[in-house]
């Protein structure tokens, strides 16, 4: 007669065999569970003249990947409206605002156009995306590195033009430009809004730990299982990070560095983030890093903090309602307010100079 | 039909159980001993390759052709058809999580592995 785990206990059988049976059931419960949900999944590819990287913690793969995938939809799209230099919906506004023509506005460039607008005042136009002409004449408008810095000459004629976000008019669902020097370029700001974008739609989607990081800025939701995300941000001097912090709940790092564009010339660097008041790129800051509960207000405030370098970041920081910032200037020391010093963790033993400002 | 749960038959059960989970960790995470590398290209994601296998490829990308360099447990562009050639200067990248691309000719390359210190990098 053969032997059931009913009988065995009767027959005298030593009691350890009864446990397996169960171990092996619950062997295939968890084999099972661990197909359905990988901890993480993570994804790149190409988008916005950039790449992207989602990841996304505790949902079963097949949901994260379709997930994923819609997110890069959703990049698309958002390029082939907002590329500043390939034909789009924004490339077409600009050729109408150059002609002096008032034209319909779509409602998704109304809102960045006003938002961008807001942000450029209260930076007192450190920030400013009407400057697109000066960044095609850098040659920074494309999909490569130009080769040399324009004449100063043409720098001096455009910036005596004086275009600015304050030039354009919107009213009745129309935009309008008083001054043609205006030419609309959301480089430093229509990837962090694309960022917030992607992360409402997962959250749509039903996921809440997830990294979008779009050419190294990032927004995180959520966290990566029992731990807050660890973000490394890149040291400006060289390979690895010249710090780290944890991130939960919803935050968006960005940073903007001299390093990501950036030619030389007779000996010289010249990058891509360029003062308005100069014409030429800004000087003083080697990196600056923003934490904000958006990816687009980052976005901005990154770029106008490291245009006003290590001896005007802070009142620019204080109009904007940045609350965390630390900028690399160009000798190496940090610049940070107190809140961020108590987020940021230098790794051992490579601890910089830092210099600490009143409270944000 | 009753059976009476005797005094070895709990540690067992948890011993067995911890067995179980561990092995699901170690294989459900897909790490393996050493790192590999991801190369990607804007139209297609290549078969990821170990780094502790020294080799020279040659990757198509929209410009022309990169070539990416893995040796003694790293990668690298050693060139590209860019203008900029910032994936070059960007060097080696050996750690999971390091990436480096050449935006223009849209080649890509991720690091992989057990020893992932962070789960994105801010730049």
């Amino acid at each position: 007669m053969p032997r059931s785990v009913g009988t065995s206990g009767t027959l005298g059988r030593p009691a350890p065999s009864r446990a397996w049976p169960l171990v092996l059931l619950l062997a295939l419960i968890l084999s099972a569970g661990c197909h359905r949900s990988p901890p993480l999944v993570e994804r790149q590819f190409f988008a916005m003249g950039t790449l992207v990287t989602v990841s996304v913690y505790g949902t079963p793969q097949a949901r994260a990947e379709r997930a994923i995938a819609r997110s890069e939809r959703l990049f698309d799209r958002l390029d082939r409206r907002w590329h500043a230099w390939h034909p789009s919906a924004l490339t077409r506004m600009d050729a109408a605002l150059a002609a002096g023509r008032s034209i319909p506005i779509p409602p998704d460039l109304a809102r960045l156009v006003r938002e961008a607008g807001r942000l450029s005042r209260l930076s007192d136009g450190l920030f400013d995306p009407a400057l697109g002409q000066l960044l095609a004449l850098w040659g920074f408008e494309g999909d490569d590195l130009p080769a040399r810095p324009p004449p100063a000459a043409s720098i001096q004629q455009l910036l005596a033009r004086h275009p600015s976000m304050s030039d354009l008019v919107l009213e009745e669902g129309r935009i309008r430009s008083r001054n043609p020097a205006v030419r609309l370029d959301f480089g430093a700001y229509a990837k962090g809004v694309a960022v917030d974008r992607a992360i409402d739609l997962l959250r749509s989607l039903g996921i809440r730990n997830a990294i979008v990081n779009a050419g190294g800025d990032l927004r995180a939701i959520g966290r990566h299982g029992a731990r807050a995300w660890r973000i490394g941000i890149r040291n400006p001097d060289g390979p690895g990070v010249i710090a780290w912090l944890e991130v939960e709940g919803d935050q968006a790092v960005f940073t903007s560095g001299d390093y990501e564009r950036y030619f030389s010339w007779h000996g010289k660097r010249y990058h891509h983030i360029l003062d308005p008041r100069t014409g030429y790129p800004a000087r003083g800051s080697r990196s600056v890093t923003v934490l904000a509960k958006h990816g687009g207000l980052a976005d901005a405030a990154a770029t106008a903090l490291f245009v006003a370098g290590p001896d005007g970041w802070y009142p620019i920081a204080r109009a904007l309602g940045i609350h965390y910032v630390m900028l690399v200037d160009d000798h190496g020391r940090v610049h940070m307010n107190p809140r961020m010093a108590r987020r940021i963790h230098f790794p051992a033993g490579r601890t910089p100079e830092v210099k600490l400002s009143p409270a944000l | 039909m009753k059976m009476p749960l005797r005094p070895l038959d709990l540690p067992i059960l948890l011993l067995g159980l911890l067995a179980v989970v561990t092995a699901f960790q170690r294989l459900g995470s897909g790490h393996r001993a050493g790192a590999w590398v991801e190369i990607r290209t804007a139209e297609r994601r290549l078969q990821p390759l170990p780094l502790d296998q020294d080799r020279v490829l040659h990757v198509r990308g929209r410009l022309g052709v990169s070539t990416i360099e893995i040796h003694q447990g790293a990668v690298r562009f050693l060139d590209s058809p860019c203008h900029g050639k910032l994936c070059i200067r960007s060097g080696w990248q050996r750690h999971a999580g390091d990436f480096a691309a050449c935006l223009p000719n849209r080649v890509s390359l991720l690091v992989r592995g057990p020893d992932r210190r962070f789960d994105s990098i801010n730049f």
